[in-house]
């Protein structure tokens, strides 16, 4: 009669369940976790826990021809490899898998060029996206979008924030370009949320741009506001914009 | 047991006919004459003691002997032994098996695998059956259910080097692969099922219905079904960007059911919260080619297509706009059944989103990552140079990975400005 487990086996890189015969011999039980864990039958401390849970624990320390029988191994406990080789390739792997250190290969650009089965050359032979010759026109179309919506804002207007499935309301504070954000390249609007709901308080790297209260300012794109009703108070459209 | 089929192969009592429909059913079952029915599969491993298990557990009369193959040596977590020695050796008799098999269908669609790709025998042997079988069947399609690694913990140490190897051999082998990574099913068992310490029947169990929702439509007659075939169509807008992400929903446990109300809406809102997926990677960061959404039980297309347009007007969800895919629904209105040892709950609808996303990128470059630290040392090349594997495979399909990765980056490139920013 052949007995079969399943156990938990972990070490210090890998953790896996697996099936292992209590008939097998110590020895051989020791390769099969070599090439599970890649520590060295030599190098191996192998701890088998009470449960799966539990913190005690039994060194493995029978030999040779013996059989796994020789412990008491119940479904699902787990069965801990520990390596005692400091200098193994092993543990400077861990060291690297945890740092996240070295550098990711990536392949180099004459050479992706030259696949027949890229997406890069099914984009170019189909006209898609950056190869669409309208492409640019559509980007362009969006961008006068973009203006267009921001003429349409004043400062003082009551808005919201779209954002996601939620929406946060508030003041517009501002209009116009911020160089501490993107160079000056586009338009944003500065707004004073009712909720401590923002990033600022009106200012961005030490440069004030309005005035509001710690937590209550943010800067969003035009396509991103939309106007509530209006306000009585609210300044006529056609004073001056504090861009 | 959708079927109404009992463990043994006969109809449930009380049954005429099996469940599903003359058409639907007997894609994967095959009646022999004496009123057995027998489901077209084909289980393989390079090591006994799993499929023994099969041969005299409860399913064993299901299954023909023939169907089970088994050798006689393990793989050894080593992709080399799976595709060139042991698993080679099994090769010719799994491909007559199968062609027996094959030759008692009328209208054969195509394949549908399940293996993993960190282990020896799933990366080795897997990626060595996609070959043989696009070689013996051309262009039939070919669907994987991959088991993938998970990204904190790997299962065996060179298991990096398995998947990237084994990625590289299918790419162009396999038409679609839904991956499936063992620490995000773990985090669903554990905290959406309440399972302290998940085990395999657990994970399994799980897995399993994700595969019955993906081929209820083909199985069950409904109002809008999506065969195997359209998958490819729909899904994939390039052969070689074949990896959808898949989530399902509701994963909820007994105790648990009774207090929500588990809405059209809701389960189609859940399938995009990255609790519900079954790869851990983060799709808010990625753009969407296309998107499948399969439906099963008391579902009416008004409550979809409502759903669905919440959906599309979220800002978190990006689309690839010039990608020539869309989205897709598909109904079939047999709920999903649980078989007696399953945590999950009974429920009269359930969900499942194949969606192709960029953000998929993010779990190759994982792997790639441990790849890279371990070849630099070359570490363990030696397993794999000892079973005669040369060394320069190693570098191959690593250079085909990282050309993958690129891949993806070009997709998700050239889109418009992005209007999300808050400062």
């Amino acid at each position: 009669m052949m007995d079969y487990v399943n156990v938990f086996v972990t070490s210090d890189l890998t953790s896996s369940e697996r099936r292992i015969c209590l008939n097998w011999t110590i020895d051989f039980f020791k390769s099969r976790l070599e090439l599970v864990t890649g520590v060295p039958t030599s190098d191996q401390k192998v701890w088998i826990y009470k449960s799966a849970d539990a913190a005690e624990r039994e060194e493995i320390t029978a030999h040779g021809s013996q059989t796994l029988s020789t412990y008491h191994i119940r479904p699902h406990t787990r069965i801990h490899v520990d390596n005692t080789n400091t200098k193994s390739v092993l543990k400077e792997l861990e060291a690297e898998f945890s740092n996240s250190t070295g550098q990711l290969y990536v392949i180099d650009d004459e050479k992706y060029k030259q696949r027949s089965d890229s997406v890069l050359k099914w984009k170019m032979e189909n006209g898609y996206g950056e190869f669409d010759p309208h492409f640019q026109a559509k980007h362009s179309l969006s961008a006068q979008e973009i203006k267009n919506r921001a003429e349409l804002l004043r400062v003082g207007q009551s808005c919201e924030i779209l954002s996601g499935n939620t929406s946060k309301s508030g003041v517009i504070k501002f209009i116009g370009k911020v160089d501490e954000i993107d160079d000056g390249k586009s338009i944003w609007v500065g707004v004073e949320l009712d909720l401590p709901l923002g990033k600022n308080d009106g200012s961005l790297q030490g440069k004030r741009i309005f005035d509001c209260e710690k937590n209550h300012g943010c800067f969003v794109k035009p396509s991103k506001i939309r106007l509530l009703h209006t306000d009585p108070m609210m300044p006529s459209p056609n004073s001056e914009d504090e861009i | 047991m959708e079927h109404g089929i009992t463990p043994d192969g006969y109809l449930q009592e009380g049954l005429t006919r099996p469940k599903g429909g003359e058409e639907g059913f007997s894609t994967f079952f095959a009646e022999t004459g004496s009123g057995k029915y027998v489901p077209r599969a084909l289980y393989v491993d390079l090591e006994p003691n799993v499929i023994d298990e099969v041969r005299t557990g409860k399913y064993k009369n299901l299954f023909h002997p023939e169907q089970l193959i088994s050798g006689k040596e393990d793989a050894a977590n080593n992709y080399a032994r799976g595709h060139y020695t042991v698993g080679r050796e099994l090769l010719d008799d799994i491909s007559d098996r199968l062609r027996k098999m094959t030759d008692q269908c009328d209208g054969l669609q195509g394949f549908l695998f399940t293996h993993s790709l960190g282990g020896g025998t799933g990366s080795g042997l897997g990626s060595l059956l996609l070959e043989q079988f696009s070689n013996d069947y051309g262009k039939k399609s070919k669907l994987e259910f991959a088991v993938y690694p998970a990204p904190q913990v790997s299962t065996s140490v060179v298991e990096p080097y398995n998947t990237v190897l084994t990625t590289h051999t299918t790419l162009e082998n396999a038409d679609c692969t839904f991956m499936v990574d063992n620490e995000a099913i773990y985090e669903m068992c554990r905290k959406n099922l309440n399972i302290a310490r998940p085990n395999f029947n657990n994970l399994n169990n799980l897995i399993a219905q994700v595969v019955s929702s993906v081929t209820a439509s083909l199985r069950f007659d409904g109002s809008l079904n999506v065969d195997l075939n359209e998958f490819q169509t729909n899904l994939v807008p390039y052969p070689r960007i074949h990896f959808p992400l898949v989530s399902y929903a509701p994963v909820m446990s007994k105790s648990r059911i009774t207090h929500e109300a588990n809405s059209v809406a809701e389960i189609t809102a859940a399938c995009f919260e990255p609790g519900n997926q079954m790869v851990k990677c983060d799709p808010r960061l990625g753009k969407y080619m296309a998107t499948c959404l399969l439906y099963r039980g008391d579902v009416v297309n008004r409550d979809v297509q409502n759903a669905v347009s919440v959906i599309k007007s979220k800002k978190t969800v990006q689309l690839v706009d010039w990608c020539p895919t869309g989205f897709k629904i598909g109904i079939c209105y047999q709920k999903p059944t649980q078989t007696p040892e399953s945590e999950l709950a009974d429920v009269s609808r359930a969900v499942c989103m194949l969606s192709n996303t960029t953000a998929i990128a993010d779990a190759w470059q994982k792997v790639d990552r441990k790849f890279d630290l371990m070849y630099k040392k070359r570490a363990f090349v030696h397993w794999y140079v000892s079973e005669g594997m040369e060394e320069g495979e190693f570098a191959e399909a690593r250079e085909d990975l990282a050309a993958l990765e690129r891949d993806y980056v070009e997709l998700g490139a050239d889109t418009f400005p992005d209007e999300e920013e808050e400062y």
